[in-house]
């Protein structure tokens, strides 16, 4: 298989499985309203999931710890959130001060 | 329910004009993305499509990262499952409040990308729909162009990590984050997912710890 033909054989299958993946949930509960305990675990999945992903993303690489201008960057990232930045500033914020870094060292 | 009455729904609008700090800041990260998939070999329409038919960019992330390391497209695909496997969880916590059949459900779920379900996150674990299909919509369209510039921006750039490119995505995320630590519970959640996330990504493959991660949210139970 070809380089080219990988990558569209990827397209397509990553169509089929989001797709797929999006509907289950709403289709799989229906209408139905949830009780108290499982509102308050789903009101919380947000904050895990998030966590998650921003700590792999800045820290992790192949499956490795990678301490590097990354951490630094959203570490700036997060202080533009605490001054009230808005999230575009605190985008743009991370990314200069990652490339600044990078150029630096 | 059409388009033109979605238009004349204020929380569709108010949706739309509260996602437009997240629109923008998508259109950096589809920016990113579009560079990444031509620096992973990426034929640029292929780039440009899977925006447009996945729509879910930690997905395209991973499967354009490995698909560059020369990986299978078995090996893609399950990356970008996994990666994905969060909107089984958020499709369950949203399901309620969406309407209709099964057929429309599975269509409006489709609204469902991270700034948008958290936008329409009310707190008291319900979800405002029109807010998700408003603030959804308008980052479809930014997530589309900044994807078709980055596309082309990659066959110019040497190197795009010299620009930061890749503190794109978690900065984004950290700032959805934020939005959602409204008590200590839920900033003791977030502590417990990052651990959890960190300890096994380096132990198991990509997204496996971000799925485990989401586990902690079942401390919610002692309610």
């Amino acid at each position: 298989m070809s380089g080219n033909e990988k990558a569209w054989l990827t397209v397509a299958l990553l169509a089929v499985t989001t797709f797929a993946i999006r509907a289950f949930g709403p289709v799989a509960v229906g209408g139905r309203t949830m009780g108290p305990r499982t509102t308050r675990v789903l009101s919380l999945l947000p904050a895990a999931l998030l966590a998650a992903l921003v700590v792999t993303e800045t820290v992790i690489q192949d499956g490795e710890l990678d301490v590097d201008a990354r951490l630094v960057g959203v570490a700036a990232a997060g202080l533009l959130l605490w001054r009230g930045a808005s999230v575009i500033w605190v985008v743009v914020g991370a990314a200069a001060v990652t490339a600044g870094l990078r150029l630096l060292f | 329910m059409s388009v033109a009455s979605l238009r004349s729904s204020p929380a569709a609008r108010a949706g739309a004009r509260d996602a437009i700090p997240f629109a923008l800041a998508g259109l950096v990260v589809a920016l990113s993305f579009g560079i990444s998939a031509r620096a992973a070999g990426l034929p640029a329409l292929a780039a440009v499509a899977m925006s447009l038919l996945v729509y879910a960019g930690s997905a395209q992330f991973a499967a354009v990262a490995i698909l560059g390391q020369g990986g299978s497209v078995i090996a893609a695909v399950l990356a970008a499952v996994l990666m994905n496997a969060r909107y089984i969880a958020m499709g369950l916590a949203i399901g309620p409040s969406l309407k209709g059949g099964r057929v429309r459900r599975a269509l409006e779920g489709q609204a469902v990308v991270d700034a948008s379900w958290a936008l329409a996150n009310r707190g008291d674990g319900r979800f405002d729909r029109h807010t998700l299909f408003g603030s959804s919509a308008a980052q479809f369209v930014t997530w589309q162009v900044g994807t078709i510039l980055g596309v082309l921006a990659g066959g110019i750039l040497p190197d795009p990590e010299a620009l930061g490119i890749d503190v794109v995505f978690p900065a984004f995320f950290l700032a959805l984050l934020v939005g959602e630590l409204r008590d200590a519970e839920a900033g003791a959640v977030a502590v417990g997912g990052a651990i959890v996330a960190v300890v096994l990504g380096l132990l198991a493959p990509a997204g496996i710890g971000i799925l485990v991660a989401s586990l902690i949210a079942l401390v919610g139970v002692r309610r």
